[in-house]
């Protein structure tokens, strides 16, 4: 794609043939095969790769997540977006995009950071992790050269502008897994710092703290995906394990870098309330009362379809013992139009943000108060 | 003669669903492809063993090249010690589309040979399956050029990675035991049949890179399942039922094998062997291909693969799961060496 073209292409973002509103996902229908490029076309998305020690034997040790893939000649790392060419590691997803949409931020979903703005969120190919729900699992499972490269290569500067031609406020990194297009995302990051619009990561957390502090000093704002408090659910049902996540956002919130957490509630699997009290109770003593907490409700995809739908009652009993054990903002996601999407004062109780999905009614916010009885919100307002 | 005067053809569905190049999406992923059920994995020897040929050729290199000749003949020779006869019609489904999938990873010196793969179409022809019903493919175009194959059709044979254009994989996961993966739509569409082409190697992680670990190219996301040697997910994906439907002959290329450094070519650990293996057992045929791996690195110093740790435990997995025998005792290892 011409990058005349790539901008052209950009003024169909807003409600074009990306879904401004509905699930957290990009396109359902990213064709497989048919249109990848050849071996040459290929190479121009690869950069040498941060964060790896290179081994005897042409071999190489990642050292970007705490999976610490040990990867020989011409293998990938478990990501499937780093590949091992003669004892040097790649990236292969520099400026390869598999997706670009211009996304209320409440979709992401970040409730405390500039409501109502658009973020321009990009993917590439590929995950550390393998969730079994995962609801983007047709990009974040599959290879690079699996999903066409339909935008040709996308600069890091090229994406900064078309976010300013957008309207956009920041940049996300989101959809699949920003930690295993790190390379790009920070070298994205630092350029729409740089331009006043800051970077904003949407991820599982599990990577290795010198890679995190590197992106912490860049990102405007952090959405972790805190699966469950239980290691065998990570175990069992993403093929990670929980300790680092719990490492990275503690490093998230030191930084202090502006932080929110999502709970997808599955039945039966992580929807017990003595989990959901130890995860608030985790939250509580390690990151503080104001970090948000969205609890959202999981729809059957991927390789679990044998599971319902969250039923609301649950998320209504977690939102419950999250304000019992302490935290201010709880948040129901996937409801839409539940009173559990609203922003509330802390303080009085007063109902300070009102949306619907991702589109927010009327925000009553002054310059970042409660016009009722003056408590100042954490977040960042604008 | 206008269009409405011409004579029809007699065609079947089946027949013309090939055409399409459709037969098994219309008939279902298991359902098509009729007659290699069960005989990948377990074809034994008038006596109960699993016959694995082994048969060398000291001469079937010209300098530095194949010479096309002589391995044409080494391939028949394997294939008449493994089935007892080199007329390949005796194992494959008649009136099926024949595939041939390559191991390619390590570039050309260290892909199935050039002059092999002719031999093996010509041998295909032999026993009634034209070219134009035989498809070569790899994971991806990508791999095929590192091999040296020049994707697209020549004299008849198409030549496709996953990725070519009406390839691809099927649109949701197929489960078996731990391994969830889409499948390559070349095998569950294309082909009605298949040969699994690999090269004799070894294998940083499964130890043994020759026959199973090929398959890992039949599905989307082989990466997410190299821990633990890639045990049990190798024998997950023998396991499903499109697999074993369509896996008719395992055949390795060791003409040039490697017992260390693989998958990629590591030139100090590769060696002219000069020799093919084939079998209608897998599990058998990489049984045999790890002692000839094992034996090779004793010979160069090198450690047992179990000392590091990548003993290809997953032999064992399959083996008790009932889809091949791993144990040498029930393998009949039929070797000749050519003159």
């Amino acid at each position: 794609m011409k990058r005349r073209e790539f901008f052209a292409l950009g003024a169909a973002l807003g409600g074009g043939p990306w879904p401004a509103t509905g699930a957290e996902h990009p396109r359902k229908d990213p064709p497989r095969g048919g249109t990848t490029l050849a071996l040459d076309g290929e190479r121009q998305f690869w950069r040498e790769a941060a964060h790896y020690q290179k081994l005897p034997e042409s071999r190489v040790e990642c050292r970007l997540c705490p999976r610490r893939c040990q990867v020989a000649d011409q293998e990938n790392g478990w990501c499937g977006v780093r590949l091992n060419e003669r004892g040097t590691y790649y990236t292969t997803v520099f400026g390869r995009p598999v997706t670009i949409a211009n996304d209320p931020i409440e979709k992401k979903p970040l409730f405390h950071y500039k409501p109502g703005s658009l973020t321009l969120s990009l993917a590439t190919a590929g995950c550390n992790f393998e969730c079994l729900f995962c609801q983007n699992w047709e990009i974040s499972q599959f290879r690079p050269e699996q999903i066409p490269a339909r935008y040709g290569f996308v600069s890091p500067e090229d994406l900064v502008e078309l976010a300013k031609r957008q309207g956009s406020r920041s940049l996300s990194f989101t959809y699949a897994e920003p930690v295993v297009f790190f390379e790009y995302a920070l070298a994205t990051a630092r350029a729409s710092k740089a331009a006043g619009l800051p970077g904003v990561m949407i991820s599982n957390g599990f990577i290795e703290s010198a890679p995190m502090d590197e992106l912490l000093q860049e990102l405007g704002a952090v959405k972790i995906d805190f699966k469950a408090f239980d290691d065998k659910f990570y175990q069992r049902q993403c093929r990670g394990t929980l300790e680092p996540v719990l490492r990275t956002m503690e490093r998230i919130r030191k930084a202090g870098v502006w932080l929110e957490l999502v709970h997808l509630t599955v039945p039966t699997l992580n929807d017990d309330a003595e989990q959901a009290k130890r995860l608030c109770g985790w939250v509580l003593e390690k990151l503080g009362p104001d970090v948000p907490v969205h609890f959202t409700r999981f729809h059957p995809t991927y390789k679990l379809k044998n599971l319902p739908a969250t039923p609301p009652a649950t998320l209504e009993r977690q939102y419950d013992i999250a304000r019992k054990a302490g935290l201010r903002y709880a948040y129901l996601g996937n409801l839409p139009g539940h009173e559990g999407e609203n922003t509330r004062c802390h303080g009085c109780r007063e109902t300070l943000i009102r949306r619907v999905g991702f589109t927010v009614l009327e925000n009553r916010l002054r310059e970042g108060k409660c016009p009722k009885c003056g408590e100042k919100i954490p977040g960042v307002w604008s | 003669m206008g269009a409405g005067c011409l004579r029809k053809v007699p065609m079947d569905r089946r027949k013309f669903l090939q055409t399409l190049g459709l037969a098994s999406a219309a008939a279902g992923l298991s359902s098509a492809g009729a007659a290699c059920a069960r005989s990948a994995a377990q074809k034994p020897a008038g006596d109960g063993r699993s016959r694995v040929a082994l048969v060398t050729d000291p001469g079937v290199r010209r300098g530095e090249e194949i010479d096309a000749k002589r391995v044409e003949r080494l391939l028949r020779a394997t294939l008449e010690k493994a089935l007892g006869s080199a007329n390949l019609a005796g194992v494959l489904p008649a009136d099926e589309v024949v595939g041939i999938k390559l191991n390619c990873l390590a570039g050309r010196p260290l892909s199935p040979a050039l002059p092999l793969v002719e031999a093996l179409i010509k041998i295909l022809s032999d026993a009634g399956i034209p070219r134009e019903r035989v498809i070569v493919f790899e994971r991806g175009e990508r791999d095929l050029r590192r091999g040296g194959f020049t994707p697209g059709e020549h004299d008849g044979v198409r030549y496709l990675g996953n990725d070519s254009a009406g390839a691809g994989y099927e649109e949701e996961p197929e489960i078996s035991g731990q391994l969830g993966s889409c499948l390559s739509r070349i095998l569950t569409r294309r082909i009605g049949a298949m040969i699994n082409l690999g090269v004799l190697k070894d294998h940083s992680l499964a130890g043994l890179g020759a026959g199973t670990k090929n398959l890992y190219g039949l599905i989307h996301n082989p990466n997410k399942y190299h821990d633990n040697g890639c045990d049990p997910y190798l024998a997950d994906l023998l396991a499903m039922p499109v697999v074993q439907k369509r896996l008719c002959l395992t055949i390795l290329d060791g003409l040039t094998a490697q017992c260390h450094g693989g998958p990629g070519f590591s030139p100090a650990h590769a060696w002219s062997y000069n020799s093919l293996l084939a079998s209608r057992d897998v599990i058998a045929l990489d049984r045999v291909a790890w002692d000839v791996i094992e034996e090779r690195r004793k010979q160069t110093g090198l450690p047992p693969l179990e000392r590091e740790n990548r003993a290809p435990r997953w032999l064992r997995t399959a083996a008790s799961r009932g889809l091949g025998t791993d144990e040498m005792i029930r393998i009949l290892v039929l070797r000749e060496v050519l003159s």
